[in-house]
């Protein structure tokens, strides 16, 4: 077996985290799996980052064609930025918040909270894998912290003002 | 209940795979494959080894139409300086010197040179030149008499690979090549850059 059950799983997952939809997610890693086999050369040592690297390529591919997510600018937030993964680490939220931090991430926010809490990347790992500078990574990654504050901040406003009213 | 990020979203994630239908078609997927990688593995085999066979072919087609070309024109030379040797035709210039020879040839882009070859075969003598040509080169022809009264033809030219093809060089320490044209035998060699050929 050249891909096995657990990795597929995990594929699979990286797959909803581009697609955020169960069904486009299959096949986006069906048509990564064709790809993927379709070469001679299986190295085993870099399967799975190859295998992440040929369904990104895809998905990207897929999403230019049919033009259904905008790709936003990687620029940096001023001169802020993070240190580390630190300020995700430190971050508590309400369990039942999750979905809906996933609705207002874009897709390369989610890749990057993906590869950070799921794979377990560092800072550095992160930029290898979506190579962007490292610079760039950690100007998200405190991005991120801020809007997911922000977001769920609104929403926590907006709930106790209609319980007032 | 607050809880980590990285915990919530790992959770989230833990409860994601794939369903058993899905997993079964991507495994299958995955048995199919293989023939067509095999296939393409076959198909590269066998290209190299057709692509190894032509080029062997045409190789071995060069290499069997320049040694024809090769003999033919060694053929050819031995078949043009035999006539010329039957012909005896008269010495341009007489001299039992080679240097009094070499003066002679005035209108040769060569010097003409003794061979070590004819010289070591046989003690002969110098008796004079003329000049000749050799496929439509402009040659020396140097006529020497040997011991038992025959005679020995040293015909030279300037050495062109191009329109002679590849002779043995004795400079080198290669043979010389012997044949035999019109009942004469006429031996071919390379020597100080010149084509020479004996016939005796």
């Amino acid at each position: 077996m050249i891909v096995d059950k657990q990795l597929l799983d995990q594929l699979y997952r990286y797959c909803y985290v581009l697609t955020c939809h169960r069904e486009n997610a299959y096949d986006l890693l069906q048509s990564s799996l064709e790809n993927y086999l379709k070469y001679d050369n299986h190295d085993q040592q870099y399967k799975k980052a190859y295998l992440r690297r040929i369904i990104r390529n895809q998905f990207i591919d897929n999403t230019r064609r049919e033009k259904c997510v905008e790709f936003e600018s990687l620029g940096d937030d001023g001169d802020v930025i993070a240190l580390d993964t630190r300020p995700l680490d430190n971050m508590l939220i309400d369990e039942e918040m999750i979905d809906l931090i996933g609705s207002f991430l874009n897709v390369s926010e989610r890749e990057i909270i993906f590869l950070w809490a799921v794979e377990g990347y560092t800072a550095k790992e992160i930029a290898n894998e979506i190579e962007s500078p490292r610079g760039t990574v950690l100007s998200k990654i405190h991005r991120l912290r801020k809007k997911i504050n922000k977001k769920l901040g609104d929403i926590k406003n907006d709930y106790s003002e209609d319980r007032e009213g | 209940m607050k809880k980590p990020l990285k915990q919530v979203i790992q959770e989230q994630m833990g409860s994601i795979s794939l369903d058993e239908q899905q997993l079964t078609k991507l495994l299958q997927m995955q048995h199919v494959q293989p023939v067509i990688g095999a296939s393409k593995k076959q198909f590269k085999f066998w290209s190299m080894v057709t692509s190894v066979m032509i080029l062997t072919i045409v190789l071995s087609s060069i290499f069997v139409i320049y040694q024809m070309n090769s003999s033919t024109m060694i053929q050819k030379i031995a078949n043009e300086v035999a006539a010329n040797h039957l012909k005896m035709k008269p010495m341009e210039v007489q001299a039992t010197d080679i240097v009094d020879v070499q003066r002679y040839f005035t209108q040769l882009d060569f010097l003409p040179q003794e061979s070590q070859q004819t010289t070591s075969i046989a003690p002969q003598h110098l008796i004079g030149g003329r000049y000749c040509s050799i496929q439509g080169e402009t040659a020396a022809q140097l006529r020497y008499k040997d011991k038992k009264g025959g005679y020995v033809t040293l015909f030279e030219t300037h050495y062109s690979p191009e329109l002679f093809k590849q002779l043995p060089d004795i400079d080198h320490g290669e043979k010389p090549i012997v044949t035999y044209a019109r009942g004469i035998k006429v031996t071919l060699w390379v020597e100080h850059g010149l084509l020479m050929v004996s016939t005796e």
